[in-house]
């Protein structure tokens, strides 16, 4: 570096008595900045992807859900159908008939009928009646 | 390239350049001809491969109907049943862990106490059931779905179930002859179920859908689904109550007079609906195999005895009918007597001759008269009638294996046969046929084929059958002659007294005859009484015959049982009692 010549600077010209006039300029308007409007696409797609995905996921719980309750619901219709079951056979008439005889019941004997015109008990029950006076 | 010769040479950046492009190119490229292929020619069967993986096609079966009686009450229902299936290679793996996580049990042995509280068995029998290296081993049989759920529980590896569906009837043996049963793949076998197999099923739908890994719908997959159609409810006619009281009755006589078997059958006789269908020892539709082949049906359709003297009732009607007698016409009856064509009939108690009017034959039931009666007919005639009346023809009430019974034309009569059929041998009917001739009598001579449908109940709308068109076949005069004649058989003189019913004024006729044995002979006595109720206003036509009961006559076996059925019925039905004491026909023509 020292092996080479120093170079000095042109002269600068001596400054003339010519200014030019500075006058204030407006400030050029500030550009506008991108910023809030990548903000904002940004915003819009991810709020797209992320409802879109929370949908998804809403409607695969709610498949989950509809999955247990389906599985509720055949349990309890089975439970349904085994108590109905159930009740039907209470209520056949033989089983009804051995029910009534455990309780000490008796099947009635013959037809017993009330006479309007007097009052009195005919048949069977005529002598319940008597027996019981 | 290289300009400077004396320059080092560095390479050629852009030859460098152009082979990276190549190369990129080229991987572009068969990237670009995967993608293609992929997406564009093998793209549709791929996605379809996978969708095939993911979806699932179920069948949804499709319930069998059911089957209820007149008011309803389910008589035959199908529930869901789980059938309990073992893997037994996978039961050596189980582990038996308490709270802690701590293993307490291994294997079959661990895997049998647990199973063995919930399934009531022997731990060491059903041990010995979850041993070996079947795959699949049905462990039980239609077990509850409380049951299978208590055996999930337990998280045994290897232990699974399948769904299947069983059909149950809550009143046992009550309608049992009637109701039939299925097989084990779900088609009816015997009775209603058997001849209504196509109104019961159903149409099984099927349900697609694409399922994760987990067995969870894939809310956005394709799916895609076919209703069941499940199948129609018959409603039968039988009233339960009714069919169960009419079985008790039949049950206790055919033991009371170690008969071989006994039926009784209600129909009502406006509608022809058959309101009990009883045979005795009835099968168990829940456990068919229990009861011997030859009671699992019903006797009071399949089988054909001879109508013995109800039979007499149709000579008669049909007598009244041709003006040949009145109620009171005087007829001769000797004990014995012999026909011009050297036939000999006798009456079934020896007695003096004496003279019988019409009524009084009947409710004598007098052999000798009532061929008196019906010579004064042709054969032909009195066929005419037995064929309008019913006989040798099956009712059509829907049950299996219903027999037409034996009425051989006419033209085919022998010298004895002619004059036998006129008191019911000869030929032969089903119970329900015969009673069937009564309930014409009572519905004022207009016949009405007996039904047990009353209608079906298809996907929530309930359709009744049309009713059958009457056909008059007698006319109501000689109906309502017959009637009061009838009831001469319950009252003092008569031999069906054991009938008559307190407060009821009832019509019938008792019945004896030989019948088929079932080795071609006609040792077995029928013992029969057929009558109607109330007598002034019939509502209801009640048959009963008893197979070779120990006592024979159908006055001391038979009609006790139709007054235990008839009773029970009237007051069921909620039939008013008879105001109205009965106006009788003399028996003898001096008593009038």
């Amino acid at each position: 570096m020292s092996a080479q010549p120093v170079r000095t600077a042109p002269a600068r010209p001596a400054p003339s008595s010519w200014r030019p006039r500075l006058q204030v300029v407006r400030a050029p308007a500030n550009q506008r900045s991108l910023l809030p409007f990548a903000a904002l696409c940004l915003t819009i797609l991810v709020g797209a992807m992320l409802g879109a995905l929370m949908l998804n996921t809403a409607m695969a719980a709610t498949a989950y859900e509809m999955r247990e309750q389906r599985i509720d619901l055949a349990r309890l219709s089975e439970h349904q159908q085994v108590l109905a079951h159930q009740a039907e056979q209470i209520a056949a008439p033989g089983a009804l008939a051995d029910a009534a005889l455990e309780l000490g019941m008796e099947p009635g004997e013959g037809t017993s009928y009330l006479l309007l015109e007097d009052g009195m008990i005919a048949g069977p029950a005529a002598e319940l009646s008597e027996s019981d006076q | 390239m290289s300009r400077g010769s004396g320059a080092t040479s560095v390479g050629s950046p852009v030859r460098r350049q152009n082979v990276l492009l190549t190369l990129i190119l080229i991987v572009v490229l068969l990237f670009g001809v995967r993608l293609v292929y992929v997406q564009a020619i093998a793209g549709p069967a791929l996605a379809q491969s996978a969708r095939e993986e993911r979806t699932h096609t179920q069948t949804i079966p499709a319930p069998r109907g059911d089957v209820v009686d007149s008011n309803g009450t389910v008589l035959a229902t199908s529930v869901n049943t789980y059938d309990v299936i073992v893997d037994q290679r996978q039961i050596p793996d189980f582990e038996e862990r308490d709270d802690d996580g701590e293993v307490t049990g291994r294997g079959a042995v661990a895997a049998a106490r647990l199973l063995a509280p919930i399934l009531d068995r022997d731990p060491a029998v059903l041990g010995a059931e979850l041993v070996g290296d079947n795959g699949y081993h049905r462990l039980v049989r239609n077990a509850t779905p409380e049951t299978w759920q208590a055996i999930a529980a337990l998280g045994i590896n290897g232990i699974t179930a399948e769904r299947t569906s069983q059909r149950v009837y809550p009143n046992d043996n009550t309608a049992g002859n009637i109701l039939g049963w299925v097989n084990a793949e779900g088609n009816g076998a015997a009775g209603i179920e058997s001849t209504l197999n196509d109104r019961l099923l159903g149409t099984p739908g099927s349900s697609e859908v694409e399922i994760g890994a987990r067995g969870q719908v894939i809310p956005t997959g394709q799916q895609h689904s076919t209703r069941a159609v499940p199948g129609c409810d018959v409603h039968l006619s039988i009233d339960t109550d009714l069919q169960w009281h009419a079985q008790q009755v039949i049950d206790d006589s055919v033991d009371k007079w170690s008969a071989e078997w006994g039926a009784v059958v209600v129909i009502e006789v406006e509608t022809g609906r058959v309101l009990a269908l009883a045979d005795s020892d009835a099968v168990d539709p829940n456990d068919p195999m229990a009861t011997p082949e030859q009671g699992r049906g019903a006797r009071s359709v399949q089988h054909a005895y001879d109508p013995g003297s109800t039979g007499k009732v149709l000579t008669v009607l049909s007598a009244l009918e041709e003006g040949v007698v009145t109620p009171t016409s005087p007829i001769e009856n000797p004990y014995r007597h012999t026909m011009p064509n050297g036939q000999t009939f006798t009456d079934h108690t020896e007695h003096p001759d004496q003279v019988l009017t019409t009524t009084g034959v009947l409710a004598e039931s007098a052999n000798t008269s009532t061929v008196l009666i019906g010579d004064q007919m042709s054969n032909e005639t009195r066929y005419e009638y037995m064929r309008a009346m019913g006989w040798g023809e099956r009712t059509g009430l829907g049950l299996p294996g219903e027999t037409p019974g034996i009425l051989h034309h006419y033209s085919d009569w022998d010298g004895r046969t002619q004059y036998v059929t006129m008191f019911g041998q000869s030929v032969n009917v089903n119970l329900l046929a015969n009673t069937r001739v009564f309930a014409t009598i009572a519905n004022q001579g207009m016949s009405l084929p007996p039904r047990i449908v009353d209608g079906y109940t298809c996907d929530g709308d309930y359709e009744p059958l049309d009713p059958p068109v009457p056909e008059q076949v007698v006319s109501p005069e000689s109906s309502e002659q017959m009637i009061r004649m009838l009831e001469s058989t319950v009252h003092e003189g008569g031999t069906g007294v054991n009938a008559a019913i307190d407060g009821y004024r009832v019509a019938g006729k008792t019945g004896t005859a030989e019948t088929a044995d079932g080795r071609g002979g006609l040792t077995h006595r029928a013992a029969s009484f057929v009558g109607i109720a109330p007598a002034e206003d019939p509502e209801i036509a009640v048959g009963v015959v008893v197979v070779q009961p120990s006592g024979i006559y159908g006055s001391l076996v038979a009609a006790p049982v139709f007054h235990d059925v008839t009773e029970f019925s009237l007051q069921h039905l909620g039939v008013p009692p008879s105001t109205e004491e009965p106006d009788l026909f003399p028996l003898r023509p001096e008593d009038s």
